[in-house]
């Protein structure tokens, strides 16, 4: 360019000397960034209730975001050298720490002590004003780099008004920082959002005993979300706004005096409007009170999803024989259960999709890789058959892998998505064990077979069923552990069961009614083990509510 | 609870009754090896042999003897090695001036059970003609067929560990042992018990018989009479199968295998007092049965796989149906 010092400076004090520069988009960033960290203080109370965070901090740290926005311009122009801007970083955490430790913070130890370092109220109150300056000096950079970058493309982007598209296809040098900047506010805006939510939602999930504790929390929270809606979406127009008013003075483009000054106002005026409209629609859904809506989509949803596996109740009586009241359920449980069936049998085929396609998408980039470089490398590329050979057949080995074990799967999910439709499983009735040839059990063998069926049944709808390969013994060991109290008599019926099952022996009327006396005394132990570790659970929940009261 | 068809059953507490008193008079020379001892006293009531593979001096030559002494049987014990020939085993046919005629030496495999040490430091030569009796229970020399008494176990050994010199047995000769067993080290407990037993002279000399062979034949034949229900046989044939079927095997077992399943399933419900074999005991007998049956795919083997991990997956893939 050729450019004398002078005329660089006078273009540089050019560029600076636009009010939306100057003032509104460094104010703008400073209220974002002071929105954000209110948000962050009010979870900080919900999440790590230990650590209180002062609100005049808030104000410090908003007032270091707009020093740091100003002074990252300052540094990237005049190419200060790194260790000055670590310096700079230094003094604002010191002046945070003096100004912390003489409102009462660390009293227990000296100002010049290292104690701090492990007093996590003084590091979580730390957090503050160095979130403020890193995020501030980020808004800083991409100032500057939206000034360049619009200077650089003035001519296109003055013919376009389009200069993000000019920016990447037109042959201007464009570094990757200035064409990172393109989309960083929109990314930074939507990610922070994404993370409220997030917070919201557990917060709302986990910890509402802690939330009744604080009355103002949720308008606090939604005033936080309000000034982080509006001053994103101010800075988002006033950021477009910045890069016309670069290109139409690069451009030489005359604009009546106003015109920035109606674009401000009526951006404005559109964000508050849109702002207010939001605030006036029904509470739930409106994001002047977040962690309503928040609660209010996820109660729907829940309800939306709310299936109601029909899981018929263990009669007390074991019904045997031609009993058609237990083969099947109702027409309308049949139908949930076969959309649940297959709703999983669905997603089971989708995740082994997934997963089969980021196998893929791995192999075929270390290939790409392996390539890229036998490209380079002429005399390697005999070598290539054998690489695509290896591939071919690591593909193929990982897909037959994964089919494998989605049939297994989803025939594991169909088989469980049958034992739902049918609220005895495997009833012992005609048809229900089926004959083995060259035997016929008699029906007190049948009954004690069913009765054990009965068992592993009700076991199984309270997540203690037997895995596949388990045997009988096993089965029975393991679930004589599980319950204690009823091991002994789960011993006898699962050797009972093992006789009728696998021998030839004739059972007597008096071993059928003493394994029913057995069933008896397990299903109700069972029942009141179920019950107690309900009322156990429920307590518990209870207590940690009491807990948090007192503690507070 | 009183149950019916008593009649029609197999007596098998006989079997568990005699089959403790071996276990606990075998058990009073190897200490800490009540497993192992199982594991042989049921392969000699399923009539068929053990390999052991195991260090040297852990006692497996005890353990041979110890089990004949307890069953009152006929010990011999051979020491392979490569100079070994089959008339060796076999016997020999050698002139007697006196009376003018051929008379047939036995050799040490004319006893009840035999121990052939380091089996695999022998010729396959002679190998061959061990494992042929192992087989038929019978011996061929000069023509003439001479059955072996009953019961006959072989309880053969082979170091895991030194194979300089050696003549590896062929994997289809392997299917010829019912089970193959490891003794293992002793704890340290156990170490200290083995030499406060051995202070004055070794346990192994007043080990007394607990029963006859003859008694010991009627056993074998007893747990024939063992009920297999339709499954549980179907459990082991499954089992077997899936072997051959198994991607990291070369050659699976084959239907000795499920045979000798099958076979060891009766015999271990029958030392349980069961006259019933369950998918149990199918389940326990897996991995000595099945596991030196099986021939991994090389690559297989690079990659560090062995035929228990293969038996350990079948386990953990093939379903038993609780119905």
């Amino acid at each position: 360019m050729g450019a004398r010092p002078e005329s660089h400076l006078q273009e540089m004090a050019l560029g600076s000397s636009h009010p939306l520069n100057r003032i509104i988009m460094p104010l703008l960033a400073a209220g974002l960034v002071t929105s954000l960290l209110t948000i962050a203080r009010q979870f900080s109370m919900v999440f790590w209730s230990a650590v209180e965070i002062p609100a005049w901090l808030i104000i410090l740290s908003g007032g270091i975001a707009l020093f740091s926005v100003y002074t990252t311009e300052i540094h990237l122009k005049m190419r200060t050298p790194l260790s000055l801007r670590g310096l700079e970083f230094v003094l604002v955490m010191v002046f945070a720490y003096i100004l912390l430790h003489f409102t009462g913070h660390g009293d227990n130890y000296g100002l010049l002590s290292l104690a701090w370092f492990r007093d996590l109220s003084m590091l979580g109150s730390m957090f503050f004003p160095a979130a403020a300056w890193l995020f501030a000096r980020g808004y800083g950079q991409t100032f500057v780099y939206l000034g360049d970058i619009a200077r650089d493309v003035g001519d296109q982007g003055a013919v376009t008004f389009s200069w993000e598209a000019e920016s990447l296809l037109s042959e201007y040098r464009v570094t990757r920082e200035r064409t990172h900047a393109v989309s960083y506010f929109v990314r930074r805006f939507l990610f922070y959002g994404l993370v409220c939510c997030i917070a919201s939602a557990v917060a709302i999930d986990t910890f509402a005993n802690r939330l009744r504790l604080l009355p103002y929390w949720h308008l606090a929270t939604s005033l936080a979300v309000l000034g982080y809606l509006f001053t994103g979406m101010m800075l988002q127009a006033s950021v477009y706004l910045y890069r016309l008013q670069v290109i139409w003075q690069k451009v030489g483009i005359r604009i009546e005096q106003k015109l920035p000054r109606q674009w401000l106002w009526s951006s404005t005026g559109f964000i508050v409007l849109m702002l207010l409209f939001a605030v006036s629609v029904p509470t739930v859904l409106s994001p002047f009170n977040l962690s309503e809506t928040v609660e209010s989509l996820g109660s729907w949803l829940g309800r939306g999803l709310d299936f109601a596996l029909p899981q018929g109740e263990v009669s007390s009586q074991p019904s045997h024989g031609n009993d058609a009241s237990m083969a099947v359920g109702d027409g309308k449980s049949d139908l949930l259960s076969k959309i649940v069936g297959l709703f999983y049998f669905l997603m089971s085929i989708f995740m082994t999709l997934a997963v089969l396609g980021i196998g893929l998408g791995v192999i075929g980039m270390v290939l790409m890789g392996i390539f890229q470089k036998e490209w380079e490398r002429f005399g390697g590329l005999a070598r290539l058959p054998v690489f695509v050979y290896m591939w071919l057949k690591n593909m193929f080995a990982v897909i037959k892998k994964l089919f494998r074990l989605a049939v297994r799967r989803g025939k594991g999910l169909m088989d469980k998505s049958t034992m739902i439709l049918s609220k005895t499983p495997k009833a012992p009735a005609p048809g229900g064990i089926p004959a083995r040839p060259g035997r016929s059990p008699s029906a007190p063998a049948l009954y004690i077979r069913h009765l054990f069926v009965e068992l592993v049944g009700f076991l199984d709808k309270h997540g203690i069923g037997p895995k596949a390969n388990e045997t009988a013994l096993e089965y029975g060991l393991h679930i004589g552990r599980t319950f204690p109290e009823a091991k002994i008599e789960i011993h006898k019926l699962t050797d009972l069961y093992l006789l009728a099952r696998y021998s030839l022996c004739d059972f007597s009327t008096e071993t059928k009614l003493a394994a029913k006396t057995l069933w008896d005394i397990i299903m109700a132990h069972l029942k009141q083990q179920m019950m107690e570790a309900d009322r156990k659970d429920s307590q518990f929940l209870k207590g940690c509510g009491t807990d948090d009261d007192a503690a507070r | 609870m009183m149950l019916q068809g008593e009649q029609s059953r197999p007596d098998v507490t006989v079997v568990q009754k005699m089959g403790q008193n071996i276990i606990d008079s075998v058990n009073q020379v190897i200490i800490g090896k009540s497993e192992v001892v199982e594991l042989v006293l049921l392969a000699l009531l399923s009539e068929g042999h053990v390999l052991i593979e195991d260090v040297p001096g852990v006692g497996k030559t005890i353990l041979a003897r110890a089990t004949a002494a307890s069953l009152g049987c006929d010990f011999n014990r051979i020491q392979c090695t490569p100079d070994l020939l089959p008339s060796d085993i076999l016997g020999v046919s050698i002139y007697d001036p006196g009376k003018s005629r051929f008379v047939f030496q036995p050799g040490p495999v004319m006893a009840q059970i035999v121990l052939a040490d380091e089996i695999n430091r022998a010729t396959p030569r002679t190998q061959s003609s061990l494992l042929e009796c192992m087989a038929e229970r019978q011996i061929t020399v000069d023509g003439k067929t001479r059955p072996l008494s009953r019961p006959f176990l072989v309880m053969a050994t082979q170091n895991p560990v030194e194979y300089e010199g050696t003549f590896p047995l062929p994997e289809a000769q392997l299917d010829r042992f019912f089970i193959k067993i490891s003794l293992g080290y002793p704890t340290e407990a156990e170490e200290n018990e083995i030499m406060i037993r051995l202070q004055h002279n070794h346990p192994v000399e007043s080990v007394k018989a607990v029963v006859t062979p003859e008694k010991f034949v009627e056993l074998q034949e007893l747990i024939k009479e063992v009920y297999v229900e339709e499954s549980v046989r179907e459990y082991a044939v499954k089992l077997t199968q899936a072997t051959r079927g198994h991607k990291d095997v070369l050659l699976g077992a084959s239907p000795r295998g499920s045979l000798a399943l099958f076979r060891g399933g009766q015999a271990l419900a029958a030392l349980r007092g069961r006259d019933y074999a369950i998918p149990d005991d199918i389940k326990r007998l897996a991995h000595p049965v099945l596991g030196h049956r099986l021939i991994l795919q090389p690559e297989s083997q690079l990659r560090g796989m062995t035929a228990k991990h293969v038996v350990e997956e079948l386990l953990h893939t093939i379903s038993v149906e609780l119905d």
